[in-house]
């Protein structure tokens, strides 16, 4: 199917689901007004911190900012464009409501993900970056025309990591009856690696945090890059990493329709 | 009993087990802090990370959240009719129901505090002030009612906004941080520490564990006095909202 | 395969479009012991039962055909017709429809069927049907002159013209159906799968959509396999029905055929005014009987007589006749033949 066909599609999915909620009420800034606060609250908890202390592990407070304001970015992205439409999955999975999306001509995974487009988390965007233009004005690296494009570059890459990561543990309940504390986990890794910088991590929680579950890479990495901070070695990783995990949810998925038990009517 | 009990509290048990990302959070960021320093307004690493597994286990003995869900979808769904006709007190059915929660739960949490003890290696001290170890407890018991009391009111707000999955995930991050389970209040500027002790937040988690961590001392007595004034005003600002907002209530669905 | 070539050489007018092969569908199930230390047995050692829903189930269906699937519940239609459109995957068995494997779920056999089921909507429920209509054009690829001209037929057909720009929501549930059924058909499938669509419908709109069905299968070619609880439904569209139970399928020809031989009994229940001791030299067979009111079971062909013979003799206050329901037919089908088919 062609990409042309693709984005339309998306393009009419998006439009459908505006046209439901027009009115401009608070429930339609919902997702915005629960997650400023959320980083807001953020701010002020590494404020108090770095009151106390210079630095924590090898980030600065305006280093701290910016990753604070890179994970915000992320997550707006996510809630704008898939987030909606990814966790309504396993509910999916297990009403057999699945079986209207897997018989049309089109990617189910497509048609799920984009089928709840929240342009209304779409201003936490802007919030975010107006984060990243306070964490910059108090950092003393050079702002170059490759250092932005990189670091957006590096958003859009993490961004889609988070992507492939929220499908993997939406297609477990494929397998796996009782999978709601997976959804959990996940929730609570989550908070994890957004309060701390994946850098932090020792040991074996190296590798489970930016190896396994690669939540510890995803607002670390291109902040770290638009610092200065980021290694050849930590790009290149970061890159095969998510090259890695795209294509193993594509084909994770696929697997599991094929394992589609669809509860019967 | 027990055992249905079991299966329909999986997801609260893991919940318990997952507390243990929290203290995780806390180790990592605090060794990194204290590599630089040594005492951090009046913390020791390991007074830190007592302070994470108290306020940890008096936040995970609030169950109240639940009602907040409960009540706002019941009356999106127009199901919360069967508890206008039901005889006893609705915030009383609600508030027991938290507490069952709560109770069932304790054994499990204790249990959890202390396998986070030895996993985390935390050199757990306690004061062994009668006193305040007694305040404590009575400032904890407060804080569950005022978060059920406040939950209940989020919920039927659900009479006006309907959804109010937003408001409840606001709640949760500032309460959050204003009970100090983000970061002990200690750390904030005076002047934002001492503005908080006039509202309930202050009391519910953050004094209760500086109490057995064995400071505050002083504000034993003011704190159970503010708490208590708050419970009771919330619960005027319960009955009152509800009354005015019932009538709006449609039924619709049952 | 060799029969497919000669069918081919012998140039046969119609098609065949579905075909299956010794088809078969086992679940897993994990069986559990009742009680607390079942529960803790469970985690360590769990019985597997094999539940089989579909049992080497051969059956070849042509295009053009209407053709009714029945069954108890439970007996294996849905699971059925989910291989058919590829949404579960099969044990074992070969199944073949237009020519594509469905498990495969390839985009290309994918336009050209439908499936529609009784309970789930494929349209979105907080905007209008013809919203929907727009998004599956896209997604269906259909031409906008196509698109245009089939719209306005469907809605011509349903007299929907009214409810096309409204919330799906606010439509009461035969319309809701009809608007499925239109969305379904936009695409002009050539096999239309339908799982119990009337389900829940009143009689009238129940009408409406099997006079839909019939005009869509005569005057449109399109290939219809249905499933339902309801035997009117199947009575007035199917010529030819298979008949399902327990996975495996046990009666597949005529549906008169079907009805002569198995539908023989049907149920009278007769109301008096005034208390009557009911005496027959038919053969029948008691349901219920007190002074004041009567049911029984009688043979179809004695029906008429028997129930002449009470209105001649008795202050009948009201009477009923109804049909064997479904699963009695159905038991009666597969006791006859010995629990197999040949």
């Amino acid at each position: 199917m062609s990409i042309k066909r693709q984005f339309k599609i998306i393009y009419m999915l998006m439009k459908m689901k505006l046209s439901k909620n027009m009115a401009f009420r608070f429930s339609f800034f919902g997702a915005f007004f629960a997650d400023s606060t959320l980083f807001l609250i953020q701010l002020f908890m590494f404020s108090a911190i770095y009151s106390q202390v210079g630095s924590i592990g090898t980030w600065n407070k305006s280093q701290m900012i910016l990753f604070i304001g890179t994970f915000s970015i992320i997550n707006a992205l996510a809630m704008t464009f898939f987030l909606f439409g990814l966790i309504t999955i396993p509910e999916k999975i297990k009403s057999g409501e699945l079986d209207l999306y897997i018989t049309k001509p089109i990617p189910s995974l497509l048609y799920l993900s984009f089928e709840s487009i929240d342009l209304g988390s779409f201003p936490l965007v802007f919030a975010s970056i107006a984060l990243i233009f306070y964490a910059v004005s108090g950092m003393t690296v050079s702002i170059t025309f490759l250092s932005v494009v990189g670091y957006i570059f590096l958003v859009i890459l993490m961004t889609v990591l988070w992507y492939d990561l929220m499908v993997i543990i939406r297609t477990i309940p494929f397998f796996l009856i009782q999978a709601s504390f997976i959804e959990n986990l996940e929730g609570e890794v989550l908070t994890l690696c957004t309060k701390i910088p994946g850098t932090l991590f020792k040991g074996p929680f190296k590798i489970l945090f930016l190896l396994l579950l690669p939540y510890g890479l995803m607002a670390t990495v291109p902040a770290q890059f638009f610092s200065g901070t980021l290694s050849t070695f930590g790009f290149v990783y970061a890159v095969a990493l998510v090259a890695v995990f795209h294509c193993f949810t594509m084909f994770f998925w696929k697997f599991g329709l094929k394992h589609y038990k669809s509860a019967s009517s | 009993m027990f055992k249905t009990q079991l299966v329909y509290r999986f997801d609260v048990i893991t919940g318990v087990v997952f507390s243990i990302f929290k203290i995780l959070l806390a180790c990592i960021l605090w060794s990194a802090v204290f590599e630089k320093k040594e005492v951090v307004s009046g913390f020791t690493f390991h007074t830190m990370l007592t302070y994470y597994l108290i306020t940890g286990f008096i936040s995970q003995l609030d169950q109240s959240a639940a009602i907040g869900w409960q009540v706002s979808s019941d009356i999106r769904n127009g199901r919360f009719s069967k508890y206008m006709i039901r005889p006893i007190g609705i915030f009383r059915y609600f508030a027991s129901q938290s507490a069952g929660s709560t109770a069932f739960l304790l054994i499990f949490n204790v249990f959890a505090a202390g396998i986070w003890i030895f996993l985390f290696k935390i050199e757990f001290t306690m004061s062994s002030d009668i006193k305040c170890i007694l305040a404590a407890c009575v400032l904890i018991v407060l804080g569950l009612l005022f978060m059920v009391q406040l939950h209940y009111f989020i919920g039927i707000l659900a009479f006006k906004f309907l959804d109010v999955t937003a408001l409840m995930m606001m709640k949760e991050n500032i309460v959050q941080f204003l009970t100090g389970a983000l970061i002990p209040l200690a750390l904030l500027p005076l002047a934002w520490v001492q503005a908080m002790t006039y509202f309930p937040f202050y009391y519910i988690s953050y004094l209760p564990t500086m109490l057995l961590l064995g400071r505050n001392s002083d504000e034993c007595i003011s704190g159970i006095m503010i708490l208590v004034l708050w419970n009771i005003a919330f619960g005027i600002i319960n009955a009152v909202t509800y009354q005015h907002l019932k009538s709006i209530y449609d039924g619709v669905g049952i | 395969m060799l029969l497919r070539v000669i069918f081919i050489i012998g140039g046969i007018r119609n098609m065949e479009i579905i075909n299956t092969e010794n088809l078969n569908k086992i679940y897993m199930r994990y069986e559990k012991e009742e009680g607390l230390k079942g529960s803790i047995k469970s985690l360590f050692n769990r019985k597997k039962i094999a539940k089989s829903a579909i049992e080497n189930l051969s059956l070849t269906i042509e295009e053009g055909e209407f053709v009714g699937l029945i069954g108890p519940n439970g007996a294996g239609k849905t699971t059925l017709m989910k291989m058919l459109t590829g949404i579960i995957a099969p044990t074992s068995g070969h199944v073949s429809v237009l020519g594509y494997v469905p498990g495969e779920l390839k985009n290309a056999y994918k336009k050209q069927f439908s499936i529609v089921m009784g309970q789930k909507s494929q349209l979105f429920q907080d905007i209008s049907a013809a919203d929907t209509f727009l998004l599956l054009k896209e997604i269906y690829n259909i031409p906008e002159a196509e698109y245009r001209k089939s719209l306005a037929y469907f809605i011509a057909l349903f007299d929907l013209s009214d409810y096309l720009h409204v919330p799906v929501r606010t439509l009461s549930l035969g319309e809701r159906m009809k608007m499925e059924l239109v969305a379904a058909l936009l695409h002009n499938p050539k096999i239309l799968f339908l799982d119990e669509p009337t389900i829940g419908l009143d009689a009238v709109a129940q009408k409406q959509i099997r006079g839909f069905l019939k005009e869509v299968n005569q005057k449109r070619g399109t290939t219809i396999l249905l499933t339902s609880h309801y035997m009117e439904d199947i009575k007035s569209l199917c010529e030819r029905c298979i008949v399902i139970n327990h996975g495996k399928k046990i009666y597949d020809g005529s549906l008169e055929d079907l009805f002569d031989r198995y539908q023989t009994c049907k149920t009278i229940t007769v109301s008096f005014d005034e208390p009557v001791s009911y005496h027959t030299d038919y053969s029948i067979d008691m349901v219920e009987v007190n002074p004041y009111k009567i049911s029984f079971m009688a043979d179809r062909k004695d029906v008429r007589s028997i129930v002449q013979d009470i209105m001649h003799t008795y202050e009948v206050n009201d009477i009923s006749i109804e049909e064997e329901d479904i699963g009695s037919v159905v038991e009666r089908i597969y006791t006859d033949k010995g629990g197999d088919f040949h």
